[in-house]
């Protein structure tokens, strides 16, 4: 009788083995050969981190969550092509760099299509791509970087509210939103916005192959629009998605894919769960650290 | 002072504990993916993974969304079959033998609180935990959640399809 037992049992599990295995056969056959091209998007300001989420806000793109997403996409055997579908004024310097330094890494062929706008820390993205499809009216370029930021000294004066400053090292507060910068300050900010905007720079030409002199002249900080921007080598082609994805076919070498337009997926419980996350955080961040954040901010 | 167990405790076997019951299903799902094994493989592959399926994959999976664009049709079939062959083996087993390979191995053993235990009372008691073989769905969370406050130890689908499970070795 135990022996009857166990032979039952051995044939339900081979009967269910032989049906999953007919099944994978059926299943597969259909779909192991498929190629991909992934559509992934920048959207927004460009940022490293999750925190500044809000449900309500503008679209970013969090380097860290991008740069995984590519690691996984260069993995997949199945997709052939990138394309980068940009739509952002840029973002903060390292975010952007982040972006840029894994992009130029990427094994397979990959394309930045800049739509609306690729401006900034986002064409500095762009221009680690293999190549650059902007539309002929899109905003791109507006290579320099930013470190302005309100100040209120005057107004805080004219409603008596003093700054009582109290520093170890002369540098510590500078860019304080409530003191003017001193000449030495200011000086010394300019150098390092300048420090990086080099690196901007350099990269970019690296990128695009363009002189260093040319840079110089391209990269003041304007914006240019698409066409202009083809002019001046900074972008490869004007056109649109669709020119984008036979462009992509083309470098991959292949005729047919499957277009896979990849966005994150959002559950519920991720929403309501960031949605808590940004009350609590800006519950404990208080009034006094909001002034402190409109201070001395770098973005490219 | 020792407690002197009635003739109807005696008689009457002791309804499985949490742990035991918890076990063997552990068991249970760790076979089904063995003899399922193709189809994991295949959902491994279908989403790109350049290795064969392997404890990290769900992981991999749900770490890598995007790609679900792609291959949503496939998953969701595989996810399908593997949530049917749960329900298979379950269901068989338990109407054939009144155990699973899990309850054999920790010493548990369905019983039905009609007269006869009926093929409809071991799917319907089934349903929810082939539907956890693929997933952690709600309604498994629901099942498991009525079994942790119900007395006589039942899950929801168990209260329903009047079915329990009991201590085999008693």
């Amino acid at each position: 009788m135990q022996m009857n037992k166990g032979l039952f049992v051995v044939i339900v599990l081979a009967i269910i083995w032989i049906i999953s295995f007919s099944i994978t056969n059926i299943i597969g056959a259909n779909y192991s050969s498929e190629n991909k091209i992934v559509i992934v998007p920048i959207n927004g300001v460009i940022v490293p981190m999750q925190g500044d989420y809000s449900l309500f806000g503008e679209e970013k793109t969090v380097s860290s969550d991008f740069v995984k997403r590519l690691d996984g996409l260069e993995g997949d055997n199945s997709v052939k092509a990138i394309i980068f579908e940009i739509n952002s004024p840029g973002g903060t310097v390292v975010a952007s760099k982040e972006i840029s330094d894994r992009v130029k890494k990427l094994k397979k062929p990959n394309i930045a299509l800049i739509r609306e706008y690729g401006a900034s820390g986002a064409y500095w993205i762009a221009s680690a791509s293999d190549y650059i499809i902007a539309d002929e009216l899109s905003v791109t370029g507006s290579i320099g970087v930013i470190g302005s930021y309100l100040e209120f000294s005057d107004l805080f004066k004219k409603y008596g509210i003093g700054y009582e400053r109290l520093v170890a090292g002369d540098y510590k507060d500078a860019g304080s939103n409530y003191r003017k910068l001193t000449k030495n300050e200011k000086n010394l900010l300019q150098k390092k916005l300048d420090i990086i905007h080099n690196r901007f720079k350099q990269d970019v030409a690296m990128n695009r192959n363009i002189s260093a002199d040319a840079i110089d002249g391209i990269a003041n900080g304007i914006f240019y629009i698409g066409s202009e921007a083809y002019d001046l080598g900074l972008v490869d082609q004007l056109g649109s998605k669709d020119d984008a994805i036979s462009k992509a076919k083309e470098m991959a070498g292949i005729k047919d894919a499957k277009i896979i337009e990849s966005k994150e997926k959002k559950s519920i419980v991720d929403v309501l769960s960031k949605l808590s996350n940004t009350a609590f955080y800006y519950a404990g961040k208080g009034i006094g650290s909001t002034f402190v954040k409109n201070g001395f901010n770098i973005q490219a | 002072m020792k407690k002197i167990k009635s003739d109807f405790e005696l008689l009457m076997p002791r309804r499985a504990g949490f742990w035991r019951r918890a076990a063997a299903f552990i068991i249970d799902l760790i076979i089904i993916y063995a003899v399922t094994s193709p189809l994991t493989g295949l959902l491994a592959k279908g989403i790109g993974l350049q290795d064969e399926f392997s404890i990290s994959t769900f992981k991999e999976i749900f770490s890598r969304q995007e790609l679900f664009y792609g291959a949503e049709t496939m998953v969701i079939l595989v996810a399908a079959v593997m949530a049917l062959a749960g329900l298979f083996y379950w269901s068989i087993l338990e109407y054939s033998l009144k155990q699973s390979i899990g309850k054999m191995i920790m010493k548990i053993a369905v019983k039905s609180q009609l007269k006869e235990l009926s093929i409809w009372q071991v799917i319907a008691r089934n349903i929810t935990k082939a539907l956890a073989v693929t997933s952690l769905s709600i309604i498994f969370l629901i099942d498991l959640l009525y079994l942790l406050f119900n007395k006589n130890r039942q899950r929801l689908s168990e209260v329903l399809s009047k079915t329990e499970v009991c201590n085999a070795d008693e």
